[in-house]
C-alpha cells in the first residue's frame, strides 16, 4: 500500500492540474478576504474572519471531484493502471491508494485557502475560533464523503466521460440539496390571488393591491383566503428529502456553513430554524464513504481492465 | 519441461460471445513464444486474463507454478512485466520518470536500475522529453523498458511491432532476442505478422476462434515447412535405397509420396530409380511458407474481425 501511495504521490505532485487546483483555491481565499476588508471598511461586513475560513469547502466540494476523477481517469486513459496489476498490487490496495491520495489533496486545498485568509486576514479576529475548526472539521468528513462517492464513478466508468460525471455529481449534489432545503421551507398553505401590484399612495407610500381571479380588489390585504400551498411538500417525500440532505454530502455542506436549516413548521404556521445533530451528520459521512468505498471496491475486483 | 505459464481450460465470455474457449497453452522457460492468431483470434484476451486485467469465466492458469486462485499468484506476477495493448506510460513525464514510477508501484529501494533499463531499449539520450512527444517506436521501446522494471524472468508483449516503421521493427525485434538470450528472459508475444514471428519465436501457439489450434515448437514448424522435392514414386523401398546411396536427406511420407531435401540431379535420380524397377510419376518443387501453413491450420473462410 505505501508503495503505490508514495507512486500515486509522486504522481499527483507532478500533475500540473494539482498546483492549477492550489492556485484556484489560493486565488478565491485571495478575493474572499479582499472583498472582505472591502465590505469592513464600508461597515457592511462583521469584524471576523470566521466566515472567510468556511467559504473553502463550497469551492472544494465542486474542484475536489474534478481533481479526483481526473487523477484516476489519467490512469485509465494512459494505461499506467496495467502496470500496477500486472506486477501483483492488489486491486483493493490500488482502489484505496486513489482514495486516501485524492483525501490528501482535499487536506492540501483545505491548508492552501486557509493559509491565504490567515496570512491575508491579519489584523482581524475570529469571533469563536473553536466553532470554526469544529465546522472546518466536519466539512472536511463531508468532502471526504464526495470523494469516495466521485472514486467510486471515476473507478466504475472508465471513459473520459467519468470527469463530468464526477463534476455533475458535485454541482448537482449541491445545488440539488439547495433545492430541496427551499421547498422544505415553502408554507403549507399560501394566499390566493391572481395578481399584485405597488402602488404609491397620495403621501408617498409604498403598498400592494392584491386583486382576485375576476380582477376584483381584494380591500384587505391581511385578509386574503388561503388555499393549499402546491409547493409544499408533504409526507412521505418530505421525511425523504430531509433524511436525504442528511445524508447527502451536498445537503451536510449548507447544514454544516449555515449551522442548520430553516424548515416550514405546520402546526407553528412559520418557519422555524432546525438543525441536524452534528453527531449525526458525521456518522453518515463515515456511513457514505465506508458504503461506496465497500462498493467501489466489490465493483473493482471484478472489473475487466482494458 | 519447466513451464512459466500453463493455463488449464481457460474461458473467457462476453455476454454471449466466447472470446477464449476451452483455452490451452504452455510455455516453456526460456522459450520466446509466439502466439498467432487473426485479429479477434483471442490474443489479447489471453494476455489480459495471465496478467490479472481480467478474470478468467471457467478454466485456471499458473504462473511459475502457482494456480490463478492462490494468493500467492501474486507473488508470481511480482516476476512477470508486460505490455498488454498500447504502452503503459505517463504521457506527461520523460522517460526517466516513468520508469522511476514504476520502480516506486514495485517498491524498489533505489533507482539504480533506470539508466541501464534506458540504455537497453536505447532511450538514455531522451533527457527532459516527455513521453507525449516521443515516437511509437520510443513509447513502445519505453513500455517494455518499464515491464522490465523490477527484473522479471518472464515478459509478456501484445503485438509490439504494430504500427511500428521498418526500423522500429528491427529494434524491437534486436531487443527482445536481446532479452530472451542474454537475460534469459521468458517471453510470450502475440503477433498477426507472420513473418515478424518466424524470425523471433522458439515456440508457436496458433490460435483461432479463441481456441488453440496448434503448439509446435520452432523446430517442428522448420520441418514442416522446409523447401523439399516433393516425389510421386511407384516404389518408396526402391527410393529409399537409391536416396541413401546418393546420401541425400529425405523424408517418406506415404507409400507413394517421398520429401527430398537436399539439392538433387534429377535426371540422375531418374535413372537411377529407374534401374531399380521404380517409376516417378511426378516430381514438385514443396515449399510451404509459415502464412500457408498458418492457413492451412485456420483455414481462410471464418473469423476476422470479432469484436
Amino acid at each position: 500500500m505505501m508503495k503505490l501511495l508514495s507512486a500515486n504521490f509522486y504522481s499527483m505532485l507532478h500533475t500540473k492540474r494539482l498546483w492549477l487546483g492550489a492556485a484556484f483555491m489560493a486565488g478565491l481565499a485571495g478575493i474572499e478576504i479582499y472583498a472582505k476588508r472591502r465590505y469592513m471598511s464600508q461597515g457592511f461586513a462583521d469584524a471576523a474572519l470566521d466566515e472567510c475560513i468556511l467559504s473553502f469547502a463550497p469551492m472544494l466540494f465542486i474542484l475536489l471531484p474534478i481533481v479526483c476523477g481526473l487523477f484516476i481517469n489519467t490512469d485509465y486513459h494512459d494505461g499506467t493502471i496495467r502496470n500496477k496489476i500486472t506486477v501483483g498490487r492488489s486491486r483493493g490496495s490500488v482502489y484505496i491508494a486513489n482514495l486516501l491520495i485524492v483525501w490528501l489533496v482535499e487536506i492540501f486545498y483545505t491548508v492552501v485557502h486557509v493559509v491565504v485568509v490567515l496570512v491575508g486576514g491579519i489584523g482581524i479576529k475570529f469571533d469563536d475560533l473553536s466553532d470554526v475548526v469544529f465546522r472546518s472539521g466536519l466539512l472536511l468528513l463531508t468532502i471526504a464523503a464526495l470523494a469516495a462517492v466521485a472514486a467510486f464513478i471515476a473507478t466504475i466508468v472508465t471513459g473520459r466521460y467519468a470527469l463530468v460525471l464526477c463534476a455533475l455529481l458535485a454541482i448537482g449534489l449541491m445545488f440539488g440539496s439547495q433545492m430541496m432545503n427551499d421547498m422544505l421551507a415553502n408554507p403549507d398553505m399560501t394566499a390566493d390571488y391572481e395578481q399584485v401590484l405597488m402602488v404609491t399612495d397620495e403621501d408617498g407610500n409604498m403598498q400592494y393591491e392584491f386583486y382576485d381571479h375576476e380582477g376584483n380588489k381584494y380591500t384587505d390585504p391581511d385578509d386574503l383566503p388561503m388555499v393549499p400551498n402546491p409547493g409544499y411538500v408533504r409526507e412521505p417525500l418530505r421525511s425523504i428529502m430531509r433524511k436525504y440532505n442528511d445524508v447527502s454530502p451536498g445537503g451536510q455542506l449548507w447544514e454544516i456553513i449555515r449551522g442548520g436549516h430553516v424548515e416550514w413548521d405546520k402546526e407553528k404556521q412559520e418557519r422555524v430554524e432546525l438543525a441536524t445533530p452534528v453527531w449525526q451528520l458525521a456518522l453518515y459521512s463515515v456511513v457514505v464513504t465506508a458504503g461506496f468505498t465497500v462498493l467501489g471496491l466489490l465493483l473493482f475486483k471484478r472489473k475487466d481492465l482494458k | 519441461m519447466e513451464y512459466v505459464l500453463q493455463t488449464s481450460a481457460l474461458g473467457k465470455t462476453y455476454r454471449s460471445f466466447k472470446a477464449l474457449d476451452n483455452f490451452n497453452i504452455s510455455v516453456p522457460k526460456g522459450s520466446i513464444y509466439g502466439i498467432v492468431g487473426k485479429n479477434g483470434a483471442g490474443k489479447t484476451t489471453l494476455l489480459r486474463l495471465i496478467c490479472g486485467l481480467q478474470m478468467p469465466t471457467y478454466g485456471t492458469y499458473s504462473l511459475y507454478g502457482i494456480n490463478d486462485g492462490s494468493p500467492d499468484i501474486v507473488k508470481a506476477r511480482r516476476r512477470m512485466g508486460a505490455v498488454v495493448e498500447t504502452p503503459s506510460i505517463y504521457l506527461d513525464m520523460t522517460a526517466t520518470d516513468n520508469l522511476r514510477q514504476q520502480c516506486r508501484v514495485l517498491g524498489l529501494p533505489d533507482f539504480s536500475c533506470v539508466p541501464e533499463l534506458l540504455e537497453l531499449v536505447g532511450l538514455s539520450d531522451t533527457g527532459r522529453k516527455k513521453a507525449k512527444n516521443f515516437s511509437l517506436g520510443m513509447r513502445q521501446r519505453l513500455g517494455i523498458a518499464v515491464a522490465l522494471c523490477g527484473e522479471p524472468d518472464f515478459l509478456v508483449l501484445d503485438e509490439p511491432v504494430n504500427g511500428l516503421d521498418p526500423q522500429g521493427i528491427v529494434e524491437i525485434r534486436e531487443l527482445i532476442l536481446k532479452l530472451n538470450r542474454e537475460r534469459d528472459i521468458t517471453v510470450l508475444i502475440s503477433s498477426h505478422i507472420l513473418e515478424e514471428m518466424h524470425k523471433l519465436a522458439t515456440h508457436y501457439g496458433f490460435i483461432d476462434g479463441g481456441c488453440m489450434i496448434r503448439e509446435i515448437s520452432a523446430e517442428e514448424l522448420e520441418a514442416t515447412c522446409r523447401k523439399c522435392i516433393r516425389a510421386d514414386v511407384s516404389d518408396t523401398q526402391a527410393t529409399a535405397l537409391v536416396l541413401d546411396e546418393m546420401q541425400l536427406e529425405y523424408k517418406i511420407l506415404d507409400n507413394k509420396q517421398v520429401d527430398i531435401y537436399d539439392a538433387v540431379n534429377m535426371s540422375k535420380l531418374i535413372s537411377a530409380l529407374s534401374e531399380k524397377g521404380c517409376e516417378v510419376f511426378s516430381v514438385q518443387n514443396h515449399d510451404e511458407s509459415l502464412e500457408s501453413y498458418f492457413l492451412s491450420l485456420v483455414g481462410t473462410g471464418k473469423g476476422g474481425e470479432r469484436r
